[in-house]
């Protein structure tokens, strides 16, 4: 159970599906930064 | 052709349509939230006007989950797939700051014209389906890709009726456009974790549950950092105390609407499901022109640019919808499935079976618990509570329009709703 849960947390952070959102989440907040 | 293949071809027809259905029924739901953005004119700063309809949000995102499917569900579905907990937060602050942006870009264009700008989240989704989901990979891409050129020049269109649009702000158009373009991005993007969810055999209620974290959280940091801090933003909902009922409306008609768009992304993917509830553009502009008399005033030039550009962007998001997946494409699918279960360690009889429209996770008949009745009154109650101190804002609106596009909206939910009851059980 461990070993599931760690592997799938090695899984998560080094999958590039959740950085390209984040990347694109702090653009975001970039951009209402200049526009507000 | 084997029983077996049949019977999964008749399937996948079903599933086809009943996400075609929640495309539409998102559109309508989605359109109507945005119309208390409008309260903006009323003099109540962006952030307020998010955080109000977000917290609308946060109260029925965790209302409609416990009423349809109840908390034992949700709790053994993220049990399940824990790793998904972080997309679903990574979702919600991506919407949140999305949101914000809309209601900046309705104050400065208008929303007839803010509203078709933001939907190049279908191209942008659309991209992200085939480049990590491995949508439309087979025949029949062609009309999906030619839809999505036809959306692009219809917002190319919108985009130069807003420049003919009258604004006294400092450089508004420039700035309302920036905004509505931004939110398209942060939108588009948004479907990336919607798409990872639902191919790792997830259920849209479980996903919006905990989605709603990330937006609210999301959202009162934007508003206490740029907002006049934490006594600015208490000050500022004392104040605008007669216009959260409106707001925490929009949050909830947004998540009738975002449920069904989720369906959507779960049945026929982000490719197709995206533009299908885009469709909103429509509903966006009917809310715009008629209940709120937006392009009262405007010349003839900017009420055919908005006509045409709206009218190419149906097109355009009819003809990717019209493109059911090929065997080729179902196939291309089943490899992004099958890569998920091997990543997390996930059941691919499970997850496979509920991309088929079933509810394992209903078989394990998890228990209903007293507390989800408090959940609801609770909500319910809320809602009272501030319908009760609400007062009419001081925006115009045509009543009789109005109420058509009410009743519409309504049908939609109970038509889509049955339709998602009796083939999925809202799995």
């Amino acid at each position: 159970m461990a070993n599931l849960k760690q592997s799938r947390a090695r899984a998560v952070v080094t999958d590039p599906h959740l950085w390209l959102p984040i990347v694109v989440l702090i653009i975001g907040i970039g951009v209402l930064v200049l526009v507000k | 052709m084997s029983a077996t293949a049949s019977k999964v071809k008749a399937a996948t027809y079903s599933l086809h349509a009943l996400g075609v259905f929640c495309g539409l029924a998102a559109a309508t739901w989605l359109a109507a939230a945005e119309a208390p953005t409008k309260l903006v004119t009323a003099g109540f700063s962006p952030f307020l006007i998010s955080l109000g309809m977000v917290a609308g949000v946060f109260v029925a995102r965790w209302t409609v989950p416990v009423a349809l499917k109840g908390t034992g569900y949700v709790l053994a579905d993220l049990r399940e797939k824990p790793h998904l907990i972080v997309w679903a937060v990574v979702a919600g602050c991506l919407w949140a700051v999305a949101n914000t942006l809309t209601v900046f870009a309705v104050r400065n264009v208008g929303l007839s014209v803010a509203f078709p700008l933001w939907n190049i989240n279908s191209l942008v989704g659309l991209f992200w389906g085939w480049l990590l989901f491995r949508e439309l990979r087979g025949s029949g891409w062609g009309r999906v890709v030619g839809g999505a050129v036809a959306i692009v020049g219809g917002a190319c269109l919108l985009a130069y009726a807003t420049s003919q649009h009258a604004n006294k702000l400092p450089g508004g158009a420039a700035l309302g456009i920036a905004a509505a373009l931004s939110a398209g991005l942060l939108l588009g993007t948004m479907y990336i974790p919607y798409r990872k969810a639902y191919i790792s055999g997830m259920n849209p209620l479980s996903f919006v549950t905990v989605f709603t974290f990330g937006e609210l959280g999301t959202v009162c940091s934007l508003a206490v950092a740029f907002d006049g801090g934490l006594h600015g933003v208490i000050a500022g909902l004392v104040r605008a105390r007669p216009a959260l009922f409106w707001l925490f409306l929009g949050g909830f008609c947004w998540v009738v609407g975002d449920l069904f768009q989720n369906y959507a992304a779960k049945y026929i993917g982000i490719a197709r499901g995206i533009p299908l509830s885009n469709t909103n553009q429509l509903w966006g502009l009917a809310w715009g022109v008629l209940v709120f008399g937006e392009l009262a005033g405007q010349g003839v030039l900017a009420h055919v640019l908005v006509f045409s550009g709206s009218v190419i962007m149906i097109a355009g998001a009819g003809a990717i919808c019209t493109a059911k997946a090929s065997e080729s494409e179902q196939s291309s699918w089943k490899i992004a499935v099958e890569r998920e279960c091997t990543r997390y360690g996930l059941d691919l009889e499970r997850v496979t079976s509920s991309l088929l429209g079933e509810d394992p996770l209903a078989d394990d008949k998890p228990v209903r618990h007293w507390w989800e009745f408090l959940i609801m009154a609770g909500a319910v109650a809320i809602f009272v509570w501030l319908a009760v101190g609400a007062k009419h804002q001081a925006v115009a609106v045509d009543l009789p329009w109005m109420a058509v596009l009410l009743i519409a909206t309504i049908v939609c939910l109970v038509a889509c709703g049955l339709l998602l009851w009796k083939r999925t059980r809202f799995s």
